[in-house]
């Protein structure tokens, strides 16, 4: 059975790529950049699997996010990035991988990505006014015009959604939430 | 890549502007003294020993973790009411104070313009005593939402605020121009 080790989804999301979208991420990295936000997602140890079809089952938009983790680690990504084209899913893709040395199924997948956010974290490129990059190295690839007519304007986002806690997403950690509140 | 933090609790005690920094210490401190707490290193400390963050800034807010939280809710919600009761009489004392404040402000021989200024000043205080009044009246997690958006547009950021099922998600943009 194809299965992914997910450590979250999160729906309704603004802040990772163009409109509503949900968000994916794996966990599993083989990367390890320098001052990584996610270093709790770099172990393989599977907390969470799910099959292919449950994976897609619970996306609410076909506007999807892959993040991680590393995205393109999960062995079967191929799989699920071509059942979602299949679907016609919008797809956003951050990985750590430059796309110049990718090969083979992980090269594939990012290629069928509409955009690909890519190239390691370099923490002394680290610039949190770029939209939707950590570091000033990191690139924005469109692989199709799918979002032609989206401006990926500078600019930093985080997103807090409130229900009976709070969820914080973005590329800082809860400290930005504290700070508002002091 | 991008971070994700689940399972947050924050848990407004008092909203920033309601009272002076001074005035807002006193209340919390007279809560805590009635309700039989201690504050160690920036921890506040129940009977039972169990200990959560406090930040006292310019608005005073607790911070729990989700295991916590179902045991101490009812002992948050106390010091809330508390609280609220407490500042309540504080705020309007300090609204007294700065109507005194105008009328002395008056009776003092200031040239018009210096006179409008501390007026202008005078009455920017009460107005935000007051929206921290209402917010003050929300629930916790509302209440925490308005401070969040007050504080995110003093820092620069636009917030979005729309409304996905039940939950309220904010979203904070600071654009680059």
């Amino acid at each position: 059975m194809i299965t992914f080790n997910v450590h979250h989804i999160a729906h309704s999301s603004q802040i990772y790529g163009p409109g509503n979208r949900d968000v994916i991420w794996f966990k599993g990295c083989s990367i390890h950049c320098k001052g990584c936000i996610n270093p709790h997602l770099w172990s393989f140890s599977v907390d969470n699997e799910i099959s292919l079809e449950d994976l897609v089952g619970k996306l609410e938009t076909n506007e999807i996010t892959l993040l991680g983790g590393e995205p393109l680690d999960q062995i079967h990504i191929l799989e699920f990035v071509s059942e979602l084209k299949r679907k016609n899913f919008g797809i956003v893709l951050f990985t750590g991988y430059s796309l110049k040395t990718l090969n083979g199924a992980k090269l594939k997948a990012a290629k069928m990505c509409d955009v690909v956010i890519s190239e390691p974290f370099d923490i002394n490129k680290k610039d949190d006014s770029l939209y939707l990059r950590g570091s000033s190295n990191q690139v924005i690839t469109l692989n199709s015009a799918r979002y032609k007519d989206y401006k990926f304007l500078e600019k930093s986002e985080y997103e807090l959604i409130v229900s009976d806690d709070l969820e914080f997403r973005g590329r800082k950690n809860i400290d930005f939430i504290e700070d508002l509140l002091k | 890549m991008s971070s994700i933090v689940k399972n947050i609790n924050l848990h407004l005690i008092c909203a920033s502007n309601l009272l002076p920094q001074k005035e807002m210490n006193n209340c919390f401190i007279s809560t805590i003294e009635e309700l039989n707490l201690k504050i160690v290193k920036n921890k506040l400390v129940f009977a039972n020993g169990q200990s959560i963050k406090l930040t006292v800034g310019e608005r005073i807010v607790l911070h729990t973790d989700s295991r916590q939280v179902e045991s101490i809710q009812s002992q948050i919600d106390n010091i809330r009411n508390l609280f609220n009761k407490r500042a309540t009489v504080a705020q309007k004392n300090y609204l007294n104070e700065l109507n005194e404040q105008a009328v002395q402000s008056k009776r003092q021989s200031y040239d018009s313009i210096e006179l409008q200024k501390l007026i202008d000043e005078i009455d920017k205080k009460k107005a935000e005593s007051i929206t921290a009044s209402k917010i003050q009246q929300l629930p916790s997690c509302e209440a925490l939402v308005e401070e969040l958006k007050i504080s995110a547009v003093n820092k620069g950021y636009e917030v979005i605020q729309t409304n996905v099922k039940d939950n309220i998600q904010l979203q904070f943009v600071r654009r680059q121009y």
